[in-house]
């Protein structure tokens, strides 16, 4: 399982009732996991933050612990079957449940990755001595590539396949396309915390450009190039973008969906790298989610629908 | 003025006339190396080789009919496989 604490602690129904009584989620962003039993017994848990060089022994360790608190408990816990929930899914709280993707909106992974000048005139992933003392140049994480989702809705992505293709053919790609890729997708926050850096910005922060690059009797292609200045007083980020966008002529589908963005971010948010370094980020489209790719984009976090209309 | 970069680390060596360009821009022809490069590594982001599920009723619901625990990663400002 993995929730939005925020939410399941609010819950008006059944799970809201089990996840207080049981603190089965966190209380801060940090976060938390905590194994717990389908009748709501907490067998331990731990906090999710990084202790440099102990994550994995403490991480083990806690699993390792709360599994024989998990095998100490009665049969008839344990057994398929045992617990009966009763009505909890019966009366759901669809207000605080996650939010689901719209029907025919295309699924897109989204990655950040910190790179670094190599000192050859080139660019290499980062080494924790490229981060300032302290915590943040033990945090591995910082030196992956970070997560993120887009949802973009089926009016929006049907609107950037002209009717009657053109070779060489250039158009803007949608306003609310544009607002949603430069507040909430071109963030160097992304893998650092929760917080959104570019939320004010608009469609004009940037450009994106769509150009028919193929046209055949299966599909069309397109060439999607860009460029923004985002900017919040306190960190920039001004990448240039490149992509690929393939219909499928006979499923009326988008068959591929590939962005890269490349730029300098001038002050990584939370002091994580003060001053000039580039940011690299990738975009791609999944065809068929798992389960757990449909977790929702962080920008849609407090309102979707303003999130799908590009709207603030 | 604009800084430019060059992408050299390793196999990104290739990558380097595309980045010379004014405002980073990347040539079409490296365009999947640079993707592929900004992508998760092997051993990075390891929790998504499991199936986490999203909806916390019908995880009990299949925990209690499978006789099992329920793992729980949460975070107060998102779930955690998400963006944070």
């Amino acid at each position: 399982m993995a929730v939005d604490a925020r939410k399941e602690l609010r819950r008006e129904d059944p799970t809201g009732e089990f996840v207080r009584n049981s603190s089965c989620v966190a209380r801060t962003a940090t976060g938390q996991m905590t194994l717990v039993s389908a009748d709501g017994m907490s067998l331990g848990g731990m906090w999710y933050g990084n202790i440099p060089g102990r994550n994995e022994q403490l991480r083990m360790g806690f699993m390792r612990n709360a599994w024989k608190k998990w095998e100490a408990l009665p049969e008839e816990v344990r057994r398929p079957g045992g617990v009966k929930l009763g009505a909890a899914s019966n009366k759901i709280d669809t207000t605080r449940t996650p939010h689901k993707v719209p029907p025919g909106a295309l699924v897109v992974r989204v990655y950040n990755r910190q790179l670094e000048p190599d000192g050859k005139g080139g660019l290499r992933y980062t080494e924790p001595d490229d981060y300032p003392e302290g915590h943040r140049r033990n945090t591995p994480r910082y030196r992956e590539s970070a997560q993120d989702f887009m949802w973009v809705p089926e009016r929006e992505w049907r609107a950037m396949i002209p009717a009657q293709a053109k070779q060489n053919e250039s158009f803007d790609a949608p306003e609310s396309f544009r607002a949603r890729v430069f507040r909430f997708h071109l963030d160097p926050c992304r893998g650092l915390g929760e917080g959104v850096t570019f939320g004010h910005c608009d469609a004009d922060a940037g450009r994106i450009t769509l150009t028919v690059e193929g046209v055949t009797r299966d599909s069309i292609r397109l060439r999607i190039d860009g460029a923004a200045k985002l900017d919040n007083r306190k960190t920039s980020y001004a990448p240039t973008l490149l992509g690929y966008l393939t219909y499928d002529r006979s499923t009326k589908q988008v068959s591929e969906f590939r962005m890269v963005a490349l730029g300098t971010v001038d002050n990584t948010p939370r002091g994580v790298r003060p001053g000039k370094h580039p940011l690299g980020i990738a975009f791609e489209y999944v065809a068929k989610p798992r389960p757990s790719e449909l977790v929702h984009p962080r920008g849609a976090r407090d309102g979707l629908e303003e999130y799908l209309a590009g709207k603030r | 003025m604009r800084k430019t970069y060059l992408l050299s680390l390793g196999l990104l060596a290739t990558l380097s006339a595309a980045l010379a360009q004014a405002e980073q821009s990347i040539a079409p022809e490296q365009f999947t190396s640079f993707f592929q490069k900004v992508k998760p590594q092997n051993g990075e982001s390891r929790f998504w080789e499991i199936e986490w599920m999203l909806d916390l009723t019908a995880a009990r619901e299949k925990a209690a009919a499978e006789g099992k625990p329920l793992l729980i990663w949460s975070g107060s400002g998102g779930a955690p496989v998400g963006a944070c």
